[in-house]
C-alpha cells in the first residue's frame, strides 16, 4: 500500500471504519456503516486522488482523519503521522496535529469567509490560535502566505466581497498552509469554480505539493481533475477503496467495472465524434432568436421608466442571435456570469427583454402576456439544474406528471392521463412506470429525478427542450445517461434541444452546434467538431486549453 | 442508482424544512412541552365542551353567601352575588376561548392572505399591502375599542372584529416572509414554465408549504386573543352581561372584592387565563421548533465522536 516508488508515507490510514447513529434507542441499535475499512498512504510531494460519487463516503474518510465528526459518529482504525497513530486517544491526540500537521481545504470553503473582516485578518486567525509566530510577525507571515498561492501581499488588507471566485479559492489554500502542514486534504477544492480557474487551481496544488513537499489527498468527484493533478488514485464506492493504482495504470487497464464505468461517464473533449448528422435548414426553426438584449439590475424607478430615461444598466446578454432546427442540439458553453441563463429565462419568457427578437416556431414571444404565452408553452418545456430543487417535495410522480396535463386541460379522462403519464415514464426509460408512479422525490436518486422532471416536460409533447446544465447536479455514472436520453429524444421524436452547460466536452460529444458566449456575446458559433478542433475566436482557445482530460497522458494543467 | 434512501455523504442529515401537516404533526408530538400544552388545551376544551354538565352549581342563582370563602362544597368560594366562582370560570371559558377562536380566524385569514399576495406579487402589490399592513400595527388597539365601544356600544362581536382586524399583521409579514423566499425556488419557476396560473401556484404549490406556519401562528394567536378579550373585558369595554373570564374580573374588581379580602372572586379566572395561555404558547413554540429542525443539529456540543475497537483482522494483518 505504499507509494509505488518506496518512499516512506507521512501520512497514512490504516483500516479505517466509521459508523453514524441514526438515533439508536437503548433497545436497539440504528446506524449506518458508512466508511468500511479505508486504507491509504501519501508520502511527502506526492498528490493521491481519492474519487467517488457521493455518498461514497471520501468527505467523511477526510474529516474521520482530521478529527472533525460530528458526535453521532464512531469511529475504528488507525492515522499515522510518521508513523505514529494519532487516532489512538481519540480528540486528545488529534488536536494537537490538526491545522499544524494535517491542514484541509473545505469544500465550499471560498463562500465562508467572514465578509465583514478582511482576508488577511482571516489568515492570520489560524496564526493567533495555533500560536505558529510571533504577533509581531504574522503580517508579514500573511503576505508571505499570500504570495505563495500567487495573490499579492497588499491584497491582505481586502475585504473577501473585492475578491474573485479563484483568488477567494487561492485564500483558502493559504489559511491551510499557514502552520507549515505535511499534509494537505483538499476536499472538491475546484467544484464551483469555471473551467479556466479550476485549471490554474490546480497548477497551484500541483506547484504547491512539489515546492513543499506537501503531501496531498484530492478528494474529487472528477476523474478529470484527477488525472490531471494526481499520480495516484484510489475510486471509492460505497465506502470502499475498489481499485488503487498510478493514474496512467487506472486509465489503461482499469481492472474494476466501477472505474471502467467512471471513464466511460467522463467525456474527453478531444474523443468527441467527427461531425455529427448534417441538418437541413427549414424555413420556420423551432427557434430563432435575433439580436436579443437582456438588461439586469436597473433600480429605475417608474417614473424614469415612463419618461423612457436611458438606464445604467448592466447588459446581461448583449445582442445575440441563435437558431434551433427540428432534431438539433445546440448547446451554449460558457463561464458563470457569460449570461447563458438570461438568454433560456428570456426565451422562455420569465424575464423581460429589452431588445431584439425571440421567435417560437414563427411566433414572436417578446412582449406576450401570460395569458398569450400559455398556449406556447405546451411547445417549449425546460429541464432545470437541480433535480433536487426542482420537483415539489409533497407531490408523488404521478402527481408531478399530472400536473402539467391538468394545467392545459390535456387527457379528459384519468385513464387516459394515466396512459400518457405512463408513456412519458417509459421515454425516460423509467420501466415499469408503476413502480415509479406512486413515489416521493426523496425515494428517488438524483438520476431519476432528473428523468421525473424531464418526462413531467414530455407528456406536453414539445418541440423545443431547453435544457440549464441538465447534468451538472448529478453523479458522474448517471450523467450520460441522462445525456444519451436528451439524444434520443431529438433524433427520435425530432426535438429541438437548447443545452446549456460550462462543460465542453459534454457539449463536444452530445451537440450537433456549439455557441460559445462570453459576457453576453456570443464569441463564436459553429458545428461541434470545429468548435472544438479548429476554434477560431481567442475567448474559445483559453476554455478548450483549460478543459481537464481524463487521460493522464494529455496533461495541460500548469 | 437505484438507492438514496440513506444519503451517506451528508454529515447533518439534510431535514427538508416543513413539508406537509402531518410530518411537522409527528415532529410535534416528539416533544413533551407539546404534550403538556395539549393536555392543558384539551382539558379547556372538555371543560368548556361539557360546561352545562361539568358546572357544580348555576351561575344564575346564588348558591351560597355573599363572598364566602372556598370550601369543600365550593372549591374557589364565591362571588359578591352568592355564585360559584368554579362555576363561573367553566362557564366563562366557553365565551373567551370562542371570542379568541372566532377573532383569530380573522386574524389568520386577513394575514395569510395579504402575506401570500404580498410575497407572491411583489412589486407595487407588495408595497401597498405592506405600507397598510405598518398602519394596522401601530393602531392601539384599547383606544380603538373604546372608540367602537362608544360608537357602536359594548358587544362581544365587537370584540372579536377589533382584535381580529389588529392582530393579523404579524401573521402576514411572516407569512410573507416565507412565500418570498417560497417564489424563487425552483420547483415554483419549473411550475410557472408549465403554464400554470398564478391562482394554482398559490393554491397548490405555496400555501400548503405555509400551511404548518400559519397553523403555528394561529395558536400562537389564540392567546393573544384571549388575553386582549380578557384585558379589554377588564377594562368593561365587553359585553357585560356575557360571562368572560375577563368580566368574572371585572365585576368582582367592581364590586371591590380585593378590599373585602376574597381573592378567590378575582384569582381562578386569572389563573385559568394563564394556564390556558401557557398551553397554547407550548403547542405553538413546538410546532415552531419542529418546523426548524436545525435549531437543534449543534456540532459545538461538548461531546466528541467516539473510538471503537479495531473491526476485525485489524491492522496488524495489512
Amino acid at each position: 500500500m505504499s507509494p509505488e516508488d518506496g518512499r516512506v508515507p507521512v501520512f497514512e490510514i490504516q483500516d479505517l471504519h466509521v459508523w453514524f447513529d441514526t438515533g439508536s434507542t437503548r433497545r436497539h441499535v440504528s446506524e449506518v456503516h458508512i466508511v468500511k475499512g479505508i486504507s491509504l498512504s501519501v508520502a511527502p510531494g506526492e498528490r493521491l486522488g481519492l474519487v467517488g460519487e457521493s455518498g461514497c463516503g471520501k468527505t467523511t474518510t477526510i474529516l474521520a482523519s482530521l478529527g472533525l465528526l460530528p458526535p453521532s459518529a464512531s469511529v475504528s482504525g488507525r492515522i499515522l503521522l510518521e508513523g505514529k497513530d494519532i487516532l489512538a486517544e481519540g480528540e486528545k491526540t488529534v488536536g494537537p496535529h490538526r491545522w499544524n500537521d494535517i491542514a484541509m481545504v473545505f469544500q465550499g470553503a471560498m463562500n465562508a469567509f467572514n465578509p465583514v473582516k478582511t482576508v488577511g485578518w482571516q489568515i492570520a486567525e489560524a496564526l493567533r490560535v495555533h500560536h505558529t509566530v510571533e504577533p509581531r510577525q504574522r503580517r508579514a507571515r500573511v503576505a508571505e502566505l499570500l504570495e505563495l498561492v500567487g495573490i499579492s501581499g497588499e491584497n491582505a488588507d481586502r475585504f473577501p466581497h473585492e475578491f474573485s471566485g479563484g483568488m477567494k479559492q487561492r485564500a483558502v489554500i493559504a489559511m491551510a498552509l499557514a502552520c507549515n502542514p505535511k499534509v494537505l486534504l483538499a476536499d472538491e477544492p475546484t467544484t464551483a469554480l469555471d473551467v479556466v480557474v479550476q485549471n490554474q487551481i490546480l497548477a497551484l496544488l500541483t506547484k504547491l505539493s512539489e515546492e513543499l513537499d506537501l503531501a496531498l489527498i484530492l478528494v474529487t468527484h472528477d476523474l478529470a481533475v484527477v488525472a490531471q493533478t494526481c499520480e495516484r488514485a484510489a475510486v471509492m464506492l460505497e465506502g470502499r477503496i475498489v481499485e488503487q493504482g498510478p493514474m496512467t495504470e487506472l486509465y489503461r487497464h482499469p481492472q474494476h467495472s466501477y472505474t471502467r464505468q467512471l471513464f466511460e461517464s467522463t467525456p474527453d473533449v478531444f474523443a468527441a465524434p467527427v461531425a455529427a448528422h448534417e441538418i437541413a435548414p427549414v424555413a420556420t426553426p423551432l427557434l430563432e432568436v435575433a439580436d436579443l438584449v437582456v438588461s439586469y439590475g436597473g433600480r429605475r424607478s417608474w417614473l424614469a421608466a415612463r419618461r423612457n430615461r436611458p438606464s445604467n444598466d448592466t447588459l446581461a446578454v448583449d445582442g445575440i442571435s441563435l437558431r434551433v432546427q427540428p432534431s438539433e442540439m445546440l448547446a451554449l458553453v460558457g463561464q458563470s456570469g457569460c449570461g447563458k441563463t438570461s438568454t433560456v429565462q428570456a426565451i422562455l419568457g420569465m424575464v423581460p427583454t429589452s431588445g431584439g427578437s425571440i421567435k417560437v416556431a414563427g411566433t414572436e414571444v417578446t412582449g406576450l402576456r401570460r395569458a398569450q404565452w400559455r398556449p406556447l408553452r405546451r411547445r417549449v418545456q425546460m429541464i432545470y439544474q437541480d433535480p433536487y430543487e426542482s420537483l415539489d417535495i409533497r407531490f408523488r410522480v404521478r402527481q408531478t406528471l399530472e400536473e402539467p396535463l391538468r394545467i392545459h386541460g390535456i387527457g379528459k379522462s384519468a385513464k387516459e392521463r394515466t396512459r400518457i403519464i405512463s408513456e412519458a415514464l417509459e421515454r425516460v426509460d423509467m420501466t415499469p412506470p408503476e413502480r415509479y408512479l406512486g413515489r416521493y422525490p426523496h425515494e428517488l436518486s438524483g438520476g431519476q429525478r432528473q428523468r421525473v422532471a424531464i418526462a413531467a416536460s414530455l407528456v406536453l409533447d414539445p418541440t423545443l427542450l431547453l435544457a440549464d446544465e441538465p447534468v451538472s447536479m448529478l453523479d458522474v455514472s448517471v450523467r450520460s445517461g441522462v445525456l444519451d436520453l436528451l439524444d434520443n429524444l431529438r433524433r427520435d421524436l425530432g426535438m429541438g434541444i437548447l443545452m446549456i452547460t460550462h462543460d465542453l466536452s459534454t457539449a463536444a460529444n452530445y451537440a450537433d452546434r456549439i455557441a460559445v458566449m462570453n459576457q453576453g456575446h456570443i464569441v463564436e458559433q459553429g458545428p461541434a467538431w470545429d468548435v472544438v478542433n479548429a476554434p477560431t475566436h481567442d475567448y474559445t482557445k483559453t476554455l478548450l486549453a483549460a478543459v481537464p482530460s481524463p487521460d493522464p497522458e494529455v496533461r495541460r494543467v500548469g | 442508482m437505484s438507492n438514496t434512501s440513506i444519503d451517506a455523504g451528508e454529515l447533518v442529515p439534510e431535514v427538508e424544512v416543513s413539508h406537509g401537516l402531518w410530518v411537522t404533526l409527528r415532529a410535534v408530538l416528539r416533544q413533551p412541552s407539546a404534550i403538556v400544552g395539549l393536555v392543558i388545551v384539551g382539558l379547556f376544551v372538555i371543560s368548556a365542551v361539557f360546561a352545562p354538565l361539568l358546572e357544580p352549581y348555576s351561575t344564575t342563582n346564588a348558591s351560597c353567601g355573599v363572598f364566602d370563602a372556598p370550601s369543600a362544597a365550593h372549591w374557589f368560594g364565591c362571588d359578591d352575588g352568592g355564585i360559584d366562582v368554579l362555576s363561573l370560570v367553566i362557564i366563562g371559558g366557553r365565551v373567551s376561548m370562542l371570542v379568541g377562536l372566532f377573532a383569530t380566524v380573522i386574524a389568520m385569514v386577513l394575514g395569510a392572505g395579504v402575506g401570500l399576495l404580498s410575497g407572491y406579487f411583489g412589486g407595487a402589490t407588495d408595497t401597498i399591502l405592506m405600507r397598510i399592513t405598518d398602519y394596522f400595527l401601530v393602531i392601539p388597539q384599547i383606544v380603538l375599542m373604546i372608540v367602537i365601544a362608544a360608537v357602536w356600544g359594548p358587544s362581544l362581536s365587537h370584540v372579536v372584529i377589533v382584535i381580529g382586524i389588529l392582530m393579523w399583521t404579524g401573521t402576514a409579514r411572516v407569512i410573507r416572509a416565507q412565500v418570498k423566499s417560497l417564489r424563487e425556488r425552483v420547483y415554483i419557476k419549473r411550475v410557472e414554465s408549465l403554464g400554470a396560473s398564478h391562482t394554482r401556484i398559490i393554491v397548490r404549490h405555496i400555501l400548503p408549504q405555509v400551511g404548518p406556519l400559519l397553523v403555528a401562528n394561529a395558536v400562537l394567536a389564540i392567546t393573544v386573543a384571549i388575553f386582549t378579550e380578557t384585558a379589554l373585558a377588564f377594562l368593561g369595554l365587553s359585553d357585560p352581561t356575557a360571562i368572560t373570564w375577563g368580566t368574572i374580573m371585572e365585576h368582582a374588581f367592581d364590586r371591590a372584592a380585593i378590599s373585602a379580602g376574597a381573592w378567590w372572586a378575582v384569582v381562578p379566572a386569572g389563573m385559568a387565563v394563564a394556564l390556558f395561555t401557557v398551553g397554547c404558547y407550548l403547542i405553538g413554540r413546538s410546532i415552531e421548533d419542529s418546523l426548524n429542525p436545525r435549531l437543534k443539529v449543534s456540532y459545538l456540543s461538548p461531546r466528541s465522536w467516539a473510538m471503537r475497537p479495531l473491526v476485525g483482522r485489524g491492522p496488524d494483518a495489512l
